[in-house]
């Protein structure tokens, strides 16, 4: 069984030998604690003469669906993103409740799924989607597309969208003085550094991603990642056809010891691909041993790229400070087990937007850190129950091999069929008939025993 | 390619009869396991000589070749025949001792006998507590490591309650 080594939890308390915040040292006079209530802030100031300004740094789903609905709100919003037609390594599926909740145009959708297979360490292969209704599936979709219609929307609604590089930013000076960020404009030219510019604003949504600088600013803290990698490779059309409908999902110790390897159908061609935590020197190796197990599959495939990206595995201990917030994956908002963000990063935007709204009034008066604690806490209330669900599915299921072969076993229940798909496609946990519960329980107790005791039978040999 | 239970089949073959009892290694040696492999149906032999195989070498998986073996055959009285364990012995004693000391404990302060006792639900829920107390905490060690499970399960919360943390003000 994979032995977890726990640290215990230092969050920022403590500064570690790793990072060495020169904040974070004892102050000589006594220490304040700064306490966080939420209050409702009547009491700041109405602006005179122009609306509030918030900058949106970082141009993907998180910043399209903030800075669109920020300006819906009637606030003076910019928008920086670095490259405007940037293809990011991602798996790219979204959720049915995303299509209708974002209002998102079906030509965007490259595929359907509508099928997914899963299959154990030992090959066996488990059929789930049997409980979709009709007009249920999983989109996929190019992450340029995505991310460049949200953007073009956010500037219909009144946004700017500038094309740069955030560098940096200085903070207020007293209590409601401007930001004032720092960025080099690039004006769509390319290769060259850009002229460096400076703006005020009165807020700052990070939107930049997994390797925010914005969050850098704040002292945000770090978070565990893991490394995803994907190999995207064209397979021949007979091939193809398989994969009309079908996702793939492989777990085992040889694909990766704490996440899965995934074969997932792009618009003319599959993205195979695995992730670690723990082992992230041997990414390579668990990328050959998921190309081998989908050899037959993908035989006479060439790669056409190769790419890594980050993945953050838990929130950052800090993610607001003062007027600036963090959402999507700069705050760290993926799921565990499914590694799922895309829908978080959209929806994170929107609801900080709205808490802006909300408490500047339309852009009419300041808002302060109150405000935007709101969003935290319309969010952690919203979303808490998906993620330590999936927290307890990775941390009992991705185990050892025996765990996931039970996992596997569960899946081709039609109850835990239902459920998992009702709680991906709506982003709700359903509580569902407590009598299926109690059933599905013993019948995971019953399917991890017998997989560990097959597992001692396999020792002995 | 090659199918799966077809290359168990084969080490079948080439590996002795798994079926017999291997005799325990002489009395006297603590904590001596039976060697007995608890599935002796051959279908289930094989599987399990299919997973390790498929374990030590993966293989792509085929959809002409299906595997087809279902977990759910396995019956439920093999999980209920145990090893040996070692510490059964000590766990029962602890037991019994803790069950007479707590017994005359209570009846000399109340002067309930241990009949009556046994009719009192408090009576009855500290007996159950005895008991899951001897079962979960074997050894002096084992403290520890229910206390660091619980701060397995406990540590995603912690992470995403870091923001809500008062923290020092600079």
């Amino acid at each position: 069984m994979a032995s977890i080594t726990l640290k215990s939890f230092i969050g920022l308390r403590q500064s570690s030998l790793e990072n060495h915040h020169s904040t974070i040292t004892l102050p000589s006079k006594p220490l304040q604690y700064l306490r966080h209530n939420i209050i409702a802030s009547k009491s700041s100031p109405k602006i005179t003469g122009r609306n509030l300004r918030v900058a949106v740094i970082g141009g993907g789903p998180a910043g399209g669906a903030a800075a669109e609905t920020l300006a819906k709100g009637g606030i003076e919003t910019i928008l920086i993103e670095r490259k405007m037609d940037n293809a990011k390594p991602c798996g790219g599926a979204i959720p049915l409740c995303m299509v209708g909740e974002f209002d998102l145009p079906l030509d965007i959708i490259d595929r359907r799924v509508t099928k997914m297979k899963m299959i154990s360490p030992s090959n066996v292969a488990v059929d789930i989607g049997r409980t979709l209704k009709p007009h249920e599936y999983i989109g996929m979709v190019r992450r340029e597309v995505l991310d460049a219609y949200l953007r073009d929307r956010a500037r219909d609604a009144g946004a700017t969208i500038v094309n740069g590089l955030f560098v940096k930013m200085d903070k207020p000076i007293d209590k409601y003085a401007p930001y004032v960020v720092h960025y080099n404009a690039y004006d769509g030219k390319a290769g060259s550094t850009g002229t460096k510019m400076t703006m005020e604003v009165d807020a700052i949504i990070g939107a930049d991603g997994a390797n925010s600088r914005v969050a850098k600013s704040i002292d945000a803290g770090d978070y565990e990642y893991a490394i995803a990698f994907q190999e995207r490779i064209k397979i021949p059309d007979d091939k193809m056809v398989y994969y009309e409908n079908l996702a793939e999902m492989y777990v085992g110790d040889d694909v990766s010891p704490d996440f899965y390897g995934w074969v997932f159908p792009k618009c003319d061609h599959v993205a195979v691909g695995t992730g670690t935590v723990t082992h992230k020197p041997d990414i390579k190796k668990f990328q050959l041993a998921t190309r081998l197990r989908a050899r037959d599959k993908i035989q006479g495939g060439k790669i056409i790229r190769v790419e890594a990206h980050p993945i953050p595995e838990h929130p950052r201990p800090r993610r607001l400070s003062n007027r600036v917030a963090l959402v999507g994956d700069a705050a760290g908002y993926v799921t565990k087990c499914s590694g799922e963000g895309i829908y978080f990063a959209a929806k994170s935007g929107r609801m900080c937007a709205e808490a802006i709204v909300a408490g500047s009034e339309n852009g009419t008066r300041m808002v302060d850190e109150s405000d935007l604690r709101n969003y935290l806490q319309k969010w952690d209330k919203t979303y808490w129950p998906t993620y330590k669900v999936l927290d307890i599915l990775q941390k009992v299921f991705y185990r050892s091999n025996p765990a996931r072969e039970a996992f596997v076993e569960m899946c081709a229940d039609e109850y835990v069929q239902k459920m998992t798909f009702d709680s991906y496609l709506y982003k709700t946990v359903v509580p569902g008939n407590p009598l299926d519960d109690l059933k599905l329980a013993v019948n995971t107790i019953g399917s991890l025993v017998r997989a560990n005791a097959l597992r001692n039978e396999m020792a002995k040999i | 390619t090659e199918n799966g239970s077809g290359a168990a089949a084969i080490v079948v073959e080439e590996k002795k009869e798994f079926g017999s009892k291997v005799d325990p290694l002489g009395n006297g040696a603590p904590g001596v396991v039976e060697e007995v492999v608890k599935f002796e149906d051959p279908k289930w032999v094989s599987e399990v000589k299919r997973r390790k195989w498929l374990e030590d070498n993966p293989e792509s998986s085929n959809n002409d070749f299906p595997v087809v073996f279902d977990t759910s055959i396995i019956p439920w009285w093999a999980w209920m025949k145990r090893f040996h364990l070692p510490e059964a012995e000590r766990l029962n004693g602890r037991a019994a001792m803790v069950g007479f000391f707590m017994a005359y404990f209570v009846d000399s302060l109340t002067g309930v006998g241990l009949v009556d006792q046994m009719g009192n639900f408090f009576c009855k829920t500290l007996l159950f507590v005895a008991v899951a107390g001897v079962l979960l905490i074997r050894k002096n060690e084992d403290i520890d490591t229910l206390k660091k499970l619980f701060d397995e399960t406990t540590f995603y919360d912690k992470q995403w309650q870091a923001t809500w943390q008062d923290d020092k003000k600079e």
